[in-house]
């Protein structure tokens, strides 16, 4: 727990605008990826993203410094994906925008079969293996997130890698 | 060729370094310093343009709930054909061997092309022409009774059994079955088998301001085996439909509490003993009644008691509220987390000094901030122990009754006890 943290979600709960800008700043990046992972979609990953990103800057006064600061604005996250996911409409297009990255043709199609591979585990594969690979959380960090033992984190990155492998060994590669 | 490794390597190598669109920071920036939550997205058929489409209309016409407006509308034009349906649906070709349905009273108002969507329509047709108790049949839910309850117009309770129809799975009755109109958004329901298959149906609703078409988009997911389906359907309703979404009407200065606030609260308030009732000699204490917005289009209900066993999920007895001062009560959606459904919506022990309270979460919705409010709580006591085969011993929790409280305790959440505030009484 580093005391700039601490010092950060205190300046938010005072509603600093600097403090304030700076936390937005410094996790928006993160949790729109978060997002992007889960919802194979950028316009949803936005909008969930300010969702998040609002709702833990008004709830910063429950932030306690037991955990890290990007532990918990990930569990805000997390709660945030997990509601709209209840709620939400299925979709069936694919509305990725990673194409502006600049990067080759090729990884650009890596990266949106992987997004459509990460859909298909569902949320609870998916969203361990997100956290770890994607916003560099520990194991511990993850279960903290989800709110569930660290063995079950491990049990479903082990299980959701094997299905990522099943899924590319099938068909592309 | 790259290897699977490789290849899911090099993917998130790549999303790694997708970054957001500046502007989309920039617009949290000015939501956070307005203090409205400024959609990102603008003009997509999403909730902004929906809420759009249902804001006109507002305007235009009587604010009612959409149903009540629709059951409204076919009671005056109930001598004639109102509705015209169109379906569009790849169901059918998934399921050509399903088993003829039932006639349906006056289905000649309806065309069904495809058999899918009729529990549907029949729904709707029914609900609309009698606003009363109506029963159908459909493929998910074969065997199904569905009561509409005419008092509450957005709301239907389905009880039953689930039918062989389900490739053979789903043979057993379920835990619950419920289902929601939301202020004419979506139909949502959703039920759970006891081999813990969650499955949930919804079916989103669109209206057209300049058409007048209502528009159905419809899904039936069920997870754990992703089996999936998908139809839609366009009704063409009386021109004069109205469509409100219904939101919980807060008394004027109410302040809901913050989760900060609400734990000082708990140690020096709810922990004060309300009242005390004894049902089969097991004492039960209420400590207050905590209301909450976390719940969709209402408010929920917590209790807090103190004593007697802890409840025993799987029985069904769960807390009810009776009455909260002539305001109307509303059975809520069921809402099982992710994963295990068992941790939802029923109680947990947040323990202070040593003592260990009872959160018992309410399935019932309020619409307004009571004054006054009336729960009825489920007491339970340790049974005999048992010994199982491994040498330990059992204490199963037995249902002795429930205890009625009436109190005007009451608190007020913010609501984010998903989160972390009973949580936090636990840490």
């Amino acid at each position: 727990m580093l005391n700039g943290e601490i010092e950060l979600a205190q300046g938010v709960a005072r509603n600093d605008d600097a403090c304030v800008a700076a936390f937005f700043k410094a996790y928006h990046a993160g949790v729109y990826r978060y997002m992007l992972c889960l919802t194979n979609n950028a316009e949803d990953a936005e909008d969930l993203a300010q969702d998040s990103l609002l709702q833990a800057k008004s709830r910063i006064r429950s932030f306690r410094g037991e955990s890290g600061l990007k532990t918990w604005v990930h569990r805000v996250a997390y709660h945030t994906f997990t509601h709209w996911h209840r709620k939400r409409k299925p979709r069936g297009e694919l509305n990725v925008s990673i194409a502006a990255t600049g990067e080759p043709f090729a990884q650009i199609d890596t990266a949106q079969a992987l997004l459509e591979a990460l859909t298909k585990l569902g949320p609870a594969l998916a969203q361990p293996l997100v956290l770890l690979e994607i916003n560099d959380l520990s194991v511990e960090e993850i279960a903290r997130v989800m709110d569930i033992p660290a063995g079950t984190v491990k049990s479903r990155l082990s299980t959701a890698r094997q299905r990522l492998r099943h899924l590319f060994g099938e068909s592309s590669c | 060729m790259l290897k699977p490794d490789e290849f899911i390597d090099s993917g998130f190598a790549m999303l790694k370094t997708v970054q957001p669109r500046q502007a989309t920071l920039e617009l949290i920036a000015a939501a956070h310093r307005q203090e409205t939550r400024t959609k990102i997205r603008k003009g997509a058929l999403g909730l902004a343009a929906f809420t759009a489409v249902v804001g006109a209309f507002s305007i235009a016409m009587k604010p009612t709930s959409a149903l009540a407006a629709l059951r409204e509308s076919a009671r005056l034009t109930a001598a004639q054909p109102i509705l015209h349906v169109h379906f569009d649906s790849q169901d059918v070709l998934r399921n050509p061997t399903s088993p003829p349905w039932p006639q349906v009273p006056r289905t000649d108002i309806w065309r069904f092309p495809d058999r899918y969507m009729r529990k549907h329509g029949t729904i709707l047709f029914e609900a609309f022409k009698t606003g009363k108790t109506l029963s159908y049949d459909s493929r998910f839910s074969e065997g199904f009774r569905s009561t509409y309850d005419a008092a509450n117009d957005r709301f239907w309770r389905f009880d039953g059994t689930i039918g062989e129809e389900i490739a053979g799975v789903h043979q057993n009755p379920p835990r619950v079955h419920d289902s929601i109109i939301r202020g004419a958004r979506y139909i949502d329901y959703e039920w759970q088998d006891v081999d813990g298959m969650h499955n949930r149906t919804t079916s989103n609703i669109y209206i057209d301001p300049k058409t007048k078409l209502v528009r159905f988009s419809d899904s039936d997911r069920t997870a754990a085996n992703g089996d999936k389906n998908h139809s839609s359907a366009v009704v063409e309703f009386p021109s004069k439909v109205a469509a409100e979404r219904e939101v919980p009407r807060f008394p004027k200065g109410l302040k809901f509490r913050t989760s900060e606030e609400l734990l000082n609260g708990f140690n020096r308030q709810i922990g004060l003993p309300d009242q005390t009732k004894v049902v089969a000699g097991i004492r039960t204490t209420l400590y207050g009644v905590v209301i909450h917005p976390n719940v969709p289009d209402g408010l929920g209900v917590d209790v807090i008691t103190q004593g007697g066993a802890g409840p025993d999920f799987g029985s069904g007895h769960r807390s009810e509220v009776v009455g909260s001062a002539g305001l109307p009560v509303k059975r809520s959606e069921w809402y099982p987390p992710l994963g295990d459904p068992a941790k939802a919506r029923f109680g947990f022990f947040p323990t202070i000094s040593g003592r260990k309270y009872i959160v018992n979460q309410s399935d019932d919705l309020l619409f307004r901030a009571p004054s006054r409010i009336t729960v009825r709580v489920p007491v339970w006591r340790l049974g005999r122990s048992t010994i199982e085969r491994e040498g330990k011993s059992v204490h199963p929790h037995e249902f002795v009754g429930y205890a009625t409280f009436t109190t005007s305790k009451l608190f007020y959440s913010i609501g984010d006890s998903e989160m972390n505030f009973y949580g936090r009484l636990r840490d």
